[in-house]
Order: structure tokens, then sequence, then C-alpha cells
């Protein structure tokens, strides 16, 4: 070891301070352990505070409020973008929003006696770690417990000439000035279909543009259809099969995007969300052997170890799901195996799925499909939002809550919602699920009135009505 | 010469400044770009009625930086080449070199600022893109930093003229040195810039308080943007000077630690030395 370097001993070390990194170093540091926590930027959070969920979901609700002003109050109240209106007059709370949930974090770190690192980390052994700091100063750590949590950034697939000023990324997307007139969105996943319906809710014509037919095709798609539906309705276009050949500023207008079937789009801005890939770059992980799989994710098992017993990967760095709160759970469980704690892995099987698109769309547990597939058959009870009370005095829009019920219709295996307060409604049927309740607990409990849950007893009922005899 | 000071100073602070005006065709220019419905019929009638803007935007279409294969003779032809976003900055780009960095009576110091303006704008886009900051804004804030030197230059003038009694020039440099980024950012309100760019302006000297971080990413504060004109401001001079910019040195830039730059992207921005060198032959 290099004798002119410090060496701190620690019992735990983790690389990235996003939802992932947090999650481990405070449990580790709960069970008594001394933790350093290494983040390349000055500020913790990583991308999720930064660059993609925290700043996207504030921009987002702006563009909800603008939307819903009108139709909520009946039309007496209209809103209307100015011309040339900055995007950053759009997220004016934006620079509150993220003071507050870094406060949080920090405070959070400080009382658990985490200890900070700036810098980039690099495997020097499977136990130590040296941290480089921007101006190049080096220290080193000894640790017995690792936990790689680095996140992940946007991928730039072959052709798309990204300069974050005309051709944007999902890092950069939000950094624009004025809002475009047209904007064409590479992808259809979970982040490419939140931009899309944020931007076309702002006045925007968005077109986007997926080898995929339909957008987030993972999803079952009778929510995907309600979100197809309400993006074109606002007048924006979803091209699906098409593969892109080029992207780039065209030095004069605007951008131009060109597809596999001779098409070129024409918009003032494109933003490319066509995955991310693993940051894993100078961690150091080929010298000390941990693998990755052919994507260049770090490969994890159920306990989130890595090839090497005393390293392990959490958050994006494995790969999907990639949302903020599966890695949480990830960070903490690995910190628990690490530490030989007791963790309940049934647990994981209940995280939910949410996409912040308009409309919101939640899932979990088993799709129908899913569940047909396990069971051979499965009772779906649906609520369309069309039935619901509260939706009429919210004026809250289109929506589904569908339930996905054992072939008795006794036991509830999913859960999945789009339309207005999908996010939240979802967790009634998730604590449903893991309480093991049965699906009449739903009619038999009392709910608000109104309320958007009270879409849960509608579904329920559909669940009963279609029990067999 | 205490007393040149104090003048200087409630002259600015009165707002007595002769703060160059943005040209009528100009501040069209940049109006219309921000409208949705804004087309390049519409940009060419507005610049066709100022031939010192119309000529600008011709030699400008026609540089290599703008990959002219071509000769384009037209105004239409032009603006179409260089789109509505750059006809934006250029107009103001233009503005600049013709009304605010000029000097009657510091004719090569305003030629080098106008140089150094444009070096510190092109660093800060490209310093800019590596952290994701918006890129726009950090052309501007590089541009316009110091605009407000040449303006005090004239009020020193002025003042000098009035009282017949000859400045004291280190004591007018010290002054304007102090006096700039507050008459900058005056201008640039004026000049109805965005009040990020106002508030980068105005701070583009100030040193990082001590325990402050600097965030970057979306919806970063001005601090990112004016440590970002900051270090593009060094890159700056030491490309227009013809030294080497190294990795060492740039690494040790307490900017580039601010921005949290390492050392992989400090080479990034290094390469970017050759576009940087063409952009200010062209627009400079």
């Amino acid at each position: 070891m290099s004798a002119d370097v410090d060496v701190t001993e620690v019992d735990f070390a983790v690389i990235g301070s996003g939802p992932g990194g947090q999650k481990a170093a405070i449990c580790a540091a709960k069970a008594g352990k001394k933790v350093v926590l290494v983040e390349r930027e000055h500020r913790s959070g990583g991308a999720c505070v930064h660059h993609g969920t925290i700043p996207s979901k504030t921009l987002r609700e702006t563009a909800l409020a603008l939307r819903g002003l009108e139709r909520r109050t009946g039309g007496v109240l209209k809103a209307s973008l100015g011309e040339g209106l900055e995007v950053s007059s759009l997220m004016t709370r934006l620079n509150d929003v993220v003071r507050g949930h870094q406060k949080y974090i920090e405070e959070q770190l400080r009382r658990n006696e985490i200890v900070v690192w700036h810098g980039h980390a690099r495997f020097v052994t499977d136990t130590v770690l040296e941290v480089a700091a921007p101006n190049g100063d080096r220290r080193r750590l000894r640790t017995k417990h690792t936990v790689l949590a680095s996140g992940s950034r946007p991928r730039t697939p072959p052709g798309v000439e990204i300069d974050h000023e005309y051709v944007l990324d999902s890092d950069s997307v939000l950094s624009m000035t004025y809002l475009p007139r047209t904007l064409v969105i590479l992808g259809a996943g979970v982040i490419a279909s939140e931009y899309a319906s944020i931007f076309a809710a702002l006045g925007v014509r968005v077109t986007m543009v997926d080898p995929g037919a339909r957008p987030m095709s993972f999803l079952d798609s009778e929510l995907t259809d309600a979100f197809l539906s309400s993006f074109v309705a606002t007048g924006s276009r979803f091209v699906p099969k098409r593969k892109v050949l080029s992207a780039r500023y065209d030095g004069v207008a605007g951008c131009e995007v060109r597809l596999d079937d001779g098409e070129t789009l024409f918009a003032d801005k494109v933003l490319c969300a066509l995955g991310r890939i693993a940051n894993v770059d100078r961690l150091g992980l080929d010298a000390i052997g941990v693998k990755t799989t052919a994507r260049g994710f770090v490969e994890a098992d159920a306990d989130l170890r890595t090839s090497v017993p005393s390293i392990y990967a959490v958050g994006d760095v494995i790969g999907p799901p990639s949302l903020a709160s599966s890695a949480m759970e990830q960070g903490r469980r690995a910190a628990r195996h690490a530490l030989g704690l007791h963790t309940d892995k049934s647990a994981i099987a209940m995280i939910p799925f949410c996409a912040y698109t308009i409309p919101e769309i939640a899932s979990v547990g088993l799709s129908s499909a899913e569940a047909i597939e396990k069971n051979g058959t499965a009772i779906i009870g649906r609520a369309p939002y069309s039935e619901i009370a509260r939706v009429h005095v919210s004026a809250s829009g289109d929506g589904l809550i569908k339930l996905v019920a054992t072939p008795d219709g006794r036991r509830l295996l999913g859960v999945q919602v789009v339309g207005e307060g999908a996010s939240e409604l979802v967790h009634v049927g998730q604590m449903a699920m893991i309480g093991n309740c049965d699906v009449d607990v739903l009619i038999e409990a009392t709910f608000n009135f109104p309320t958007l849950a009270e879409g849960y007893r509608i579904a329920a009922l559909d669940v009963v009505r279609q029990r067999p005899t | 010469m205490a007393a040149f000071a104090q003048v200087l100073e409630t002259r600015v602070a009165a707002g007595e400044l002769d703060i160059p005006v943005l040209p009528e065709a100009a501040r069209e220019v940049m109006d219309a770009c921000k409208r949705e419905d804004c087309d390049m019929r519409e940009l060419a009638a507005i610049v066709r009625r100022d031939p010192a803007l119309a000529v600008h935007f011709l030699r400008l279409a026609n540089s290599p930086l703008f990959g002219a294969r071509t000769a384009i003779v037209s105004l239409p032809q032009a603006l179409a080449r260089l789109g509505v976003s750059q006809t934006r900055q250029i107009a103001l780009l233009v503005t600049c070199q013709a009304r605010a960095f000029v000097c009657k009576t510091r004719k090569v110091a305003a030629q080098s600022l106008r140089r150094h303006s444009v070096a510190t704008a092109m660093w800060a886009q490209e310093i800019a893109r590596l952290r994701r900051l918006n890129v726009e804004e950090a052309f501007l804030s590089g541009l316009l930093g110091d605009v407000g030197v040449p303006a005090l230059w004239q009020l020193a003038d002025d003042i000098e003229n009035a009282s017949a009694v000859a400045n004291d020039p280190a004591t007018v440099d010290a002054d304007v040195d102090r006096l700039h980024d507050q008459v900058g950012a005056d201008i640039a309100r004026q000049w109805g810039l965005p009040a990020r760019t106002v508030d980068t302006i105005r701070n583009h000297h100030s040193p990082l308080p001590e325990g402050i971080v600097v965030a970057t990413g979306t919806g970063a504060s001005v601090v990112a943007t004016v440590v970002t004109v900051q270090l593009a401001a060094t890159l700056a001079r030491a490309i227009i000077a013809g030294e080497e910019i190294t990795p060492q040195t740039t690494q040790a830039h307490p900017s580039a630690i601010a921005l949290s730059l390492y050392a992989e992207e400090i080479d990034l921005l290094i390469a970017r030395t050759p576009a940087v060198l063409d952009a200010i032959r062209a627009l400079a």
C-alpha cells in the first residue's frame, strides 16, 4: 500500500449517496458500525435529487396545476402560458424542494454519524478503496464491507448527437431556457413517457418514437392504453415500431430525427431517453473480479451480493427496476445481509411500481397476464373512475382501478391503477396483499366519502360478482 | 483621486451611465425569437432594417463555424442557416461587439475585451455541457460578464473631461474592476435578459463563500453558473495569451473543484480547445 496516502479503517463503505446508498449507510450505522459514504458530487442525493425524480416531479406538479385549473373551476379560471416562457419559471419551487430534501438527507446522515467523503472511489483491493477528490488529493479506506450504489446515467445510442443544447438527454432536458414548441422524444420507457406527458400537458407538441408497439410495454396494456389515449388527446403523437437512425441539430432551425422507414421528424428540441447505463467507470471492478452483465450492469444475487462476497450492489447500478423505492429497499437489505441481520425476503415482491406520467400509473404484485400464466386463470375486478363520486367532484378525468385476484376470487394477487392519485391509491391494495386479506375486506371496510379509495370497493364487488359458484 | 472614485460611484449608483442601448432591430430579433409563431421571413425583415446587423449575420453565416459549404448571399438564406436560437444569440453578440464593447479612447483594450468575452462565452458553454447546466445561460453570462467595463470607461472619460483633471489610470482600472459587475448587471437587466443571467453577471467576480457548496444539475442555483463563468474566464485568458491549458492547472482551479470536475472531465474540456479557437476566430 502506498505509504504517502492516509488510510482510514471503517466497518462499512458506501459508494454513492442516492436512495440506495443512503439507506445502506443508515442501516449499517444504526447497527453501530463505523460508516463512510463516498459521493462524487458536493451534495448528497444522487441523480434522484439533482437530475431525475425530484426535478421532473416538481415540473409535473406545475403542469398538473395548469391543466387542472380550468377543469376544476369549471372554466371560471383559465391559465395560459405566455410566449417565451422560461422553463425555470415553471420550477421556481425546485430550489426549495431540492434544498428541503437535501437538508433532510444530510441531517439523517449527520444524526447517524455517517462520514461523507467527497470524491471518486476506486477499488484497490476488495477491502481497500482509494478516494480521489476533484483537486486530485487521495486518501484510502480499509473496509469490511462495501455497498456499491453508484447509480446510472443516460445512454447515448449511436447516431444520436447529444449536445445538451438542442439534443438533450434526461440529465439535461430540464436545463432548457425556454419551453420548445415541438419536442421529439426518443424512447417510450418510464422516463420518456413521464417527460412526454409533462411537456404535452404544458402545450408542447410532442412526438414519441420507439421500436416497441406501445409505451412502457412491460405494463398491463389496459394501463398503457389509457396513458396513450390521454397523451394523443393533447395533440401529441406516438410513433411505434420505428428505430431512430440519427438525431442531430441541423445547424439551421432545429433538430432532425431520421427514422428507419425513411420518415424525418423535425422539432425544436430532441430528448433522448433510450435507456441508462451503469456508473461503473474507473471503479476498478475488473481488477478485483466484480462481474458485470452483458449490458454493463453489476451482477448481484438475491441478497444483492456481487461476485466478490464483501461487495454488494444496489439501485440503478444493477439495472431494472431502477426505482428509487426499490433502491432504498435494496440498500437496506444489502446492509442487513452484510451484517448478518434477518431480512424478510417476501417484502421485496411487494415493492410497488409507479410512473409519474399524466395520468399516473401504479401497480403492485402480479399483472393479469402474470396471474393467468401462474394460475391458469384469474378474476379481474375493475372500477372505472367514472363510477367514483370523488372523480366527478374533483374533475379528475379518466382512470381505472384493477384488482387481480386468485381463480376463486378470494385473495388479491395484484393491483393496477391508472389515473389521478394512482401512486397513493396502490398502497391500499399493497397493504391488503401484505396482510393476506380476503377480497371481502375491501367491501366490508368503510372508506371516507367521497374518496378515490372507494374505487377499491367497486372493484372488489366486481371480483365477487365473478366468483365461481 | 479619492474624489474621482466617489464621483464614479455616486454616478453609477444614480444610474447616470451611458448604458449602451440595445438597437431596436436586435431587441425585435430577440423578442421575435421567443415567440411561438416566429418565422425566418419575419426575422429577415427585422434584420434588413439594420444594415450593420445584416452584414454581421451574412458574415457569420458564411464562416466555417456554421459549416458554410457554399456562399450565402441573401439574408433569408443566412438566417435559415443560423436558425432561430443562433439568431437570437448572434443578435446579442453583434450588439455587444458593435455597441457595448467599444470605447473611443481605449480601442485596443476594447478589442481585447471583445475577444476575452467571446472566449469566456465559448468556454462557459463547454463547461455547462459537461455539468449539464443551461448552455445558453452559461454562454450569455460569459459573454456579458464584462459588459459593464466599457460603460465605466466612458463614464471615467466623461468625468475627466468635465473636471479638466487627468484621471489616474491605475485608480480608474481599480474602480472599473470594482464596479463593472454591478453596471454589467444593470445593462443586462435593461436589455431584458433573464433574471438568472443578470444575477450571474452581478456575482461573476464574487468569491465562493466559505462553506458554500456548488450543486449542479437541474435547477442549479446561479452559483453554479457564476463558478462556471469564473473558470471559463481563466481558460479564456490562457487561450488568448497562447498559453497551454494543462490538466494540472485546470484541475487545481478553485472553480473546477467547486464544480466537481474530475480529471477525465478536465481532459474532455481541454479537448474542446480547437473548437473554442475556431469560434473566437469567427465571432471576435
